[in-house]
């Protein structure tokens, strides 16, 4: 299955890259490996220590919030976006000290 | 001269020339850059972080085309805890080190490619018992003398080794653990060093700006004593030494509950006889009130005489002389939080 898939653009830029990639994989893992068999550097940056999916990152095919296993289809669009999160600090970082 | 500047939104570089400061950037544009090292092959690293992305390290021959590596340091997934920023490079022959938040000490005989844990120091036995302050849980100085090796963390305490980095204790007998009454029982850790400087020919001589006061260690940390004669207020976030002059260097700030400069005098101060007594750093500073920080990672020196600190309302301050006389330069920036002077 070819699917295209889409970077923001923070992780094009950091990348050195473009933003859209044609990735080979029948899965949203597939296609990330594909993805990272290319531009190794964005597995730190999309997967966290535990290669799921970072807290605030989400990927959407064909529009649909996914998961690592969601499959995809051929010609699909997997999108990987960043939440509107922030503006907080994290309660165990609330300390005074 | 050549500023690398961190901020909260890229880097940016600063040239001095005939006609003014050429600014060149952003660099990584929208990912916080904080920290700037250089490798043995002449590398230079600069590490970025960002809230949804995570860390990276870079490497650039030429500041201008930068490559990400693959594997910055990154913690085993058993570990539970979280890859949060790289606050510091430090490199001894062809050895690098990189202090990380959540914190942790790591190296790399790669140039910075590949990274390695130092489980002595990662896994300490006191490690269940550390607190993060108000900047996280971070490894934020690192010094490498030999065996002997140094790591400040907050808000847990200066961490020495004295077997390569295999073993650490604590060291930081004589400093005030923060939030606790003066007559609590000291514990082990949860002392909230914010910097440290060495002496370059003697580095069991450090100086220390601390959450609780400003001190200085003859011992490699066995004892620490307060230095605080002349400031107007013990509590910052930098301790510096310039070893052309052998002048030390710190910014005081009001307090924990109100980081800004007394009654906004944004003022280095600096101590011509090794912090015995210290006072106001030269002359040309605004007369006018700057309500504002200025970072534990954003003040660096050339090694000659030349320094620049930078704040987090985005200025960056300038000497060449030593600290006797300061400039404001023009150009302004998102929160700085690196500094690096290039040579």
């Amino acid at each position: 299955m070819t699917a295209e898939l889409r970077l923001p653009r923070l992780l094009a830029e950091i990348a050195n890259a473009g933003s859209t990639h044609p990735v080979e994989g029948s899965t949203v893992t597939e296609a990330l490996e594909d993805l990272f068999s290319r531009l190794p550097g964005l597995r730190n940056h999309v997967l966290d220590e535990g290669s799921s999916i970072r807290p605030h990152v989400s990927v959407f095919v064909d529009g649909h919030q996914a998961d690592l296993e969601t499959g995809v289809g051929d010609g699909a669009e997997i999108r990987i976006l960043h939440a509107v999160s922030g503006g907080g600090r994290d309660a165990r970082h609330s300390r005074l000290v | 001269m050549r500023i690398a500047v961190g901020t909260e939104k890229g880097a940016y570089l600063l040239e001095d020339g005939s006609g003014g400061w050429a600014v060149t950037g952003p660099l990584f544009p929208g990912w916080k850059v904080s920290a700037f090292g250089s490798a043995s092959d002449g590398a230079h690293l600069a590490a970025v972080g960002s809230n949804w992305f995570g860390v990276g390290i870079h490497r650039s021959f030429d500041l201008v085309d930068w490559e990400q590596t693959d594997t910055p340091p990154s913690w085993p997934e058993d570990a539970g805890r979280k890859m949060e920023q790289v606050w510091t490079f430090h490199r001894q022959d062809g050895r690098l080190w990189a202090g990380v938040a959540e914190a942790g000490l790591f190296t790399s005989d790669d140039q910075g490619v590949t990274w390695e844990p130092v489980p002595g120091l990662n896994e300490h036995r006191t490690r269940d018992q550390w607190e993060p302050g108000f900047g996280g849980l971070c490894a934020h100085r690192v010094k490498v003398d030999g065996d002997t090796q140094w790591v400040a963390i907050s808000a847990v305490g200066v961490f020495r080794s004295d077997d390569g980095g295999a073993s650490w204790e604590p060291k930081n007998d004589g400093v005030a653990p923060v939030g606790l009454p003066e007559d609590a029982p000291r514990p082990e850790v949860g002392y909230c060093v914010h910097c440290v400087a060495h002496h370059p020919d003697d580095p069991n001589r450090i100086w220390r700006q601390d959450h609780s006061g400003v001190y200085r260690t003859e011992d490699g940390g066995e004892n620490w004593a307060r230095i605080e004669t002349g400031l107007p207020a013990n509590f910052g976030f930098v301790m510096w030494r310039d070893d052309s002059s052998g002048r030390l260097f710190t910014i005081p700030l009001e307090a924990d509950s109100n980081r800004v400069p007394v009654e906004g005098a944004l003022r280095v101060y600096r101590s011509d006889d090794d912090g015995d007594v210290w006072s106001v750093s030269g002359t040309g500073w605004d007369e006018a009130p700057q309500f504002t920080g200025v970072l534990r990672g954003a003040f660096d020196g050339d090694g000659s005489g030349g320094f620049c600190f930078g704040t987090t309302g985005g200025k960056l301050w300038l000497t060449r002389d030593h600290g006797d006389s300061w400039a404001e330069l023009a150009p302004a920036f998102p929160r700085i939080g690196a500094i690096s002077l290039l040579t």
